[in-house]
C-alpha cells in the first residue's frame, strides 16, 4: 500500500481498510472517520456506481474501485466495511471470509436467526463487526448502571417507542425488501431493540403479541408486547415502532421510584420524569461512552482495529447481538401468525 | 366543481400531507404520485389514489392531461453543487408534459426571500447569498416562470412558511419538548407574529389557485391572519394536552460579554457562509466536495459541544408577498380538523399508539 498521506512509514503500522458501498452513510460518516484516524489507511472505496466513486475521490481523494478488480483488493485489506445493501452481500461475506480479511458490517446484519448463524459461522469469533455502533452510547452505560445497580429500584416494565412519518421511498432502495431487508423495525428500529437487549441481557425473549402493517415485505407499523426474562424477574415490553406516524420516542424504563426517559439522540440526556412525563432532572452518572453519532463510530472502529491488531478486547460481535436477531424473527413470525 | 388536482412527489410530509387534507374534507378529485411504490400503503389506506409517475415523457404527458392544476413538492436531495442541474432536469421535463392552460403550483420556501438563520425577523435580501437552499429555490421560482411563459402554463410559486401540522416533523418536535417540559423559554414577545402555517392553509391555498381567482405569481403562504407566538404555543399545549409553563422572554439579549463575543464571530463567519457556499463553491463542484470532504473529517476529531438551556426561536414578522392562506384557519378551527384527521389517519392505519408517551398518567 501507498503512503498516501507522506507521513514517513507510518503506514507500515497502519491497518489497512477498504469500503465496499459508498452510500450516503458510509460516504458522510464512515468514510471521513476512517481518515481521521491516523492508525488507518482507507485504501479503496469500491461501488458500482462510478460518479458516486468519483465524487468520494474528489471529496476525500480516496481511490476508487469498481467490483470487476475486486478480489485482489480484499485479499491485500486487513479489514472490510461492507456497506452495500443488506440483500446484496452474500458474495462479498464469502470473499472476504475466503481470504481471511475481517469485516465491519453495517446494520441490518439479518432477517432471521438461521441467517445470523450461517454468516456468523464463515468468520472466526472476533473477525466480523456489527455495526450497532449504538452500543456505545454513553446514555445505554449510564441507564445500564441505573438498572444493574437498582439506583431507582427494580425494573416494572419497559416502553420501546419510535414514530418518525416519513414516506420518502429513497430512490428505489426502501420500497425493495430484497433489497433494503424489510422495512422501518430492521432500518433503525433495531437499534432500540438492541439498545433495550443490550442494557438488560436477558436470557430469553417471547412476543406475546405483535400487529405489523406490512406491505410486499416492508413493514411500516409495528405494535407489540415482548415479555423478556431477566435473571430474576420477567418484564413486560410495549414495541411500538413506526414510519407512518409521529409519536413521543425513545425508551421509557419504570422502576419502583420513578420513569427514566432514554432518547434516541445520543447528545440528549438520560431524563428523569414523573407519572405525567415531566422533567424531574437528568441522570448524570460517571460513565463513559459516546455523545454523538461520529464518537459512537469511532469508539466502534476503535475497537474492531484493536482486535484486529492487539488480538485483544472486544468487538460487537454476532454472539452479542444473536438475541436481537431472535426478537425480530420472532417478531415477523408472531405478525404472520 | 371539484377541481382535479395531480400531486407530484406526495411521498413527502407536505405533499403526503395535503393529500390527506384535501380527500378528508373531500375538497378536491386527486392522483398522488411518487417515484417509489414505498408510501403505497398510505395512500391505499386513506383512498387516495396512488401512482408512480411514468418516466417516459409521452406517457407522462397522458398521465397529466386530465388535471386542472399540477401541484409539485419535489425538492432536489443531493449535494447542494448539483440540485440546481437536478431541479432543472426535472422541472424541464415536467413542463414539457403540460398541456399549455393547466394551472401548475411550484412549491418553494420563505428561504427564498433570503433571511439568514440569525435573523430574527424575516427579511427580504436581493442576493442569493443567505443559503444553498435559497439559492436553489430562487433559481426553482425563476426557472418554473420562464418554463411557463415558454410552454403558456400559468406558474405559482408558494413561498411556504414553516409547516405545521400531526404528520410533520416540525409538530413531533413541538410536542417532544412541550409535553416533556415543565417549562419552555421561547425568544421574543407573546404578541409577536409567527411564520408558520398548517396544512388546511396550504390546501385552502391550492383551492384558491384551483378556483382561477389569482394571477400567477409569487405567494407567502401562512396562517390567515398570521398567529402570534402566545397562539402558537397555546395550541401545542392544548394539541399535546400539557401544562407546560411558556416563558416568552423577549428581544433583549441576556447573554455575558464573553458569550456575546463569540456569537458576534460566530454571525461574521456565518455572515460569509451562504456567499461562500452560493457564489464561489456551488460553482466549483470539485472544490466543494472536497471542502465538504474536509470538513467531514474534521468534524470526527471535534469534541461534541455542551448543551446549554434550550430557547425556542421562531421566524418572526410579516413577508414581503401577497399572503394566501386559510381565512378561517382560527387556532380552535384548527385544532379541530387536525383532530379529525388525526382521527381519520389513525383508524385508516388501525393504529392504538397515540402521541402521549408511554407508561404515564397521560398515556
Amino acid at each position: 500500500m501507498g503512503d498516501r498521506r507522506g507521513d514517513g512509514g507510518l503506514s507500515q503500522e497502519r491497518v489497512s481498510v477498504g469500503v465496499i458501498g459508498a452510500g450516503s452513510f458510509a460516504q458522510n460518516n464512515h468514510i471521513p472517520c476512517l481518515l481521521a484516524r491516523p492508525d488507518v489507511e482507507l485504501a479503496w472505496v469500491c461501488d458500482s456506481n462510478t460518479s458516486r466513486l468519483r465524487k468520494i475521490k474528489s471529496m476525500y481523494g480516496v481511490e476508487g474501485v469498481t467490483t470487476g478488480n475486486l478480489e485482489k483488493r480484499i485479499m491485500d485489506a486487513d479489514i472490510v466495511l461492507i456497506a452495500v445493501p443488506y440483500g446484496v452481500r452474500d458474495c462479498y461475506y464469502n470473499l472476504c471470509a475466503e481470504h481471511d480479511t475481517a469485516v465491519y458490517v453495517e446494520k441490518p446484519f439479518a432477517r432471521t436467526l438461521t441467517e445470523h448463524d450461517a454468516i456468523a459461522a464463515l468468520f472466526p469469533k472476533q473477525a466480523l463487526t456489527i455495526g450497532f455502533n449504538r452500543r456505545t452510547y454513553r446514555n445505554l452505560w449510564a441507564v445500564k448502571t441505573a438498572f444493574s445497580e437498582e439506583l431507582f429500584g427494580a425494573l416494572r416494565r419497559v416502553a420501546i417507542r419510535q414514530g418518525f412519518f416519513g414516506l420518502s421511498g429513497w430512490s428505489g432502495f426502501r420500497s425493495d425488501a430484497q433489497l433494503s431487508g424489510g422495512g422501518i423495525l430492521i432500518e433503525s428500529g433495531i437499534h432500540l431493540i438492541d439498545t433495550l437487549i443490550a442494557i438488560t441481557n436477558p436470557s430469553a425473549v417471547n412476543i406475546e403479541q405483535c400487529r405489523m402493517k406490512i406491505k410486499e415485505g416492508i413493514d411500516y407499523h409495528t405494535e407489540a408486547l415482548a415479555v423478556f426474562s431477566l435473571s430474576t424477574t420477567t418484564i413486560e415490553v410495549d414495541i411500538e415502532i413506526s414510519s407512518v406516524q409521529n409519536f413521543a420516542s425513545g425508551i421509557w424504563f419504570e422502576f419502583d421510584r420513578l420513569i427514566l426517559h432514554y432518547p434516541i439522540l445520543p447528545d440528549v440526556p438520560v431524563t428523569l420524569r414523573d407519572a405525567k412525563n415531566r422533567l424531574q432532572g437528568r441522570l448524570d452518572l460517571e460513565v463513559s461512552g459516546a455523545t454523538s453519532v461520529a464518537e459512537s463510530l469511532t469508539l466502534t472502529w476503535n475497537d474492531c482495529i484493536k482486535v484486529h491488531r492487539m488480538a485483544s478486547g472486544s468487538t460487537i460481535t454476532p454472539a452479542d447481538t444473536r438475541m436481537t436477531t431472535e426478537v425480530l424473527d420472532k417478531l415477523v413470525a408472531e405478525a404472520s401468525s | 366543481m371539484i377541481p382535479r388536482i395531480a400531486i407530484i412527489s406526495a411521498s413527502s410530509q407536505v405533499g403526503a400531507s395535503t393529500a390527506l387534507y384535501l380527500r378528508v374534507f373531500k375538497k378536491a378529485n386527486l392522483i398522488a404520485y411518487s417515484r417509489t411504490a414505498y408510501p403505497a400503503p398510505f395512500f391505499d389506506a386513506m383512498g387516495i389514489p396512488h401512482r408512480i409517475l411514468p418516466i417516459d415523457r409521452d406517457a407522462q404527458r397522458e398521465e397529466l392531461a386530465q388535471f386542472d392544476l399540477v401541484v409539485d413538492f419535489s425538492v432536489p436531495h443531493a449535494e447542494f453543487w448539483e440540485n440546481k442541474a437536478i431541479l432543472r432536469a426535472h422541472l424541464t421535463g415536467l413542463f414539457e408534459s403540460l398541456r399549455p392552460g393547466t394551472l401548475f403550483i411550484s412549491m418553494s420556501t420563505q428561504n427564498a426571500f433570503g433571511f439568514r438563520d440569525n435573523d430574527v425577523f424575516i427579511r427580504k435580501r436581493l442576493t442569493d447569498w443567505a443559503s444553498p437552499y435559497c439559492s436553489l429555490k430562487r433559481h426553482g421560482e425563476r426557472l418554473a416562470r420562464r418554463l411557463g411563459r415558454k410552454r403558456r402554463v400559468q406558474v405559482f410559486n408558494f413561498r411556504l412558511s414553516q409547516v405545521h401540522g400531526f404528520l410533520q416533523s416540525v409538530s413531533h418536535r413541538f410536542c417532544e419538548e412541550i409535553s416533556g417540559s415543565k417549562s419552555l423559554m421561547v425568544a421574543g414577545l407573546a404578541t409577536d407574529r409567527v411564520n408558520t402555517m398548517f396544512i388546511s392553509d396550504l390546501g385552502e391555498a391550492i383551492l384558491q389557485i384551483a378556483s382561477g381567482q389569482l394571477r400567477p405569481g409569487n405567494y407567502s403562504v401562512l396562517s390567515v391572519p398570521q398567529w402570534t407566538q402566545e397562539q402558537l404555543y397555546r395550541y401545542y399545549q392544548d394539541w399535546c394536552r400539557s401544562d407546560c409553563d411558556v416563558v416568552f422572554i423577549g428581544h433583549k439579549s441576556r447573554s455575558t460579554l464573553a458569550a456575546r463575543g463569540i456569537s458576534h464571530l460566530a454571525r461574521a463567519v456565518e455572515k460569509h457562509r451562504g456567499f461562500i457556499d452560493v457564489a464561489i463553491l456551488q460553482r466549483l463542484p470539485r472544490i466543494a466536495a472536497r471542502a465538504k470532504g474536509i470538513h467531514r473529517i474534521r468534524s470526527f476529531t471535534r469534541q461534541p459541544a455542551t448543551q446549554g438551556p434550550v430557547v425556542h426561536r421562531n421566524l418572526l414578522g410579516k413577508p414581503p408577498l401577497p399572503i394566501l392562506g386559510d381565512p378561517r384557519g382560527s387556532p380552535t378551527s384548527v385544532l379541530v380538523r387536525e383532530r379529525r384527521m388525526e382521527e381519520t389517519w389513525l383508524s385508516a392505519l388501525g393504529s392504538a399508539v397515540h402521541y402521549s408517551p408511554p407508561l404515564t398518567s397521560e398515556a
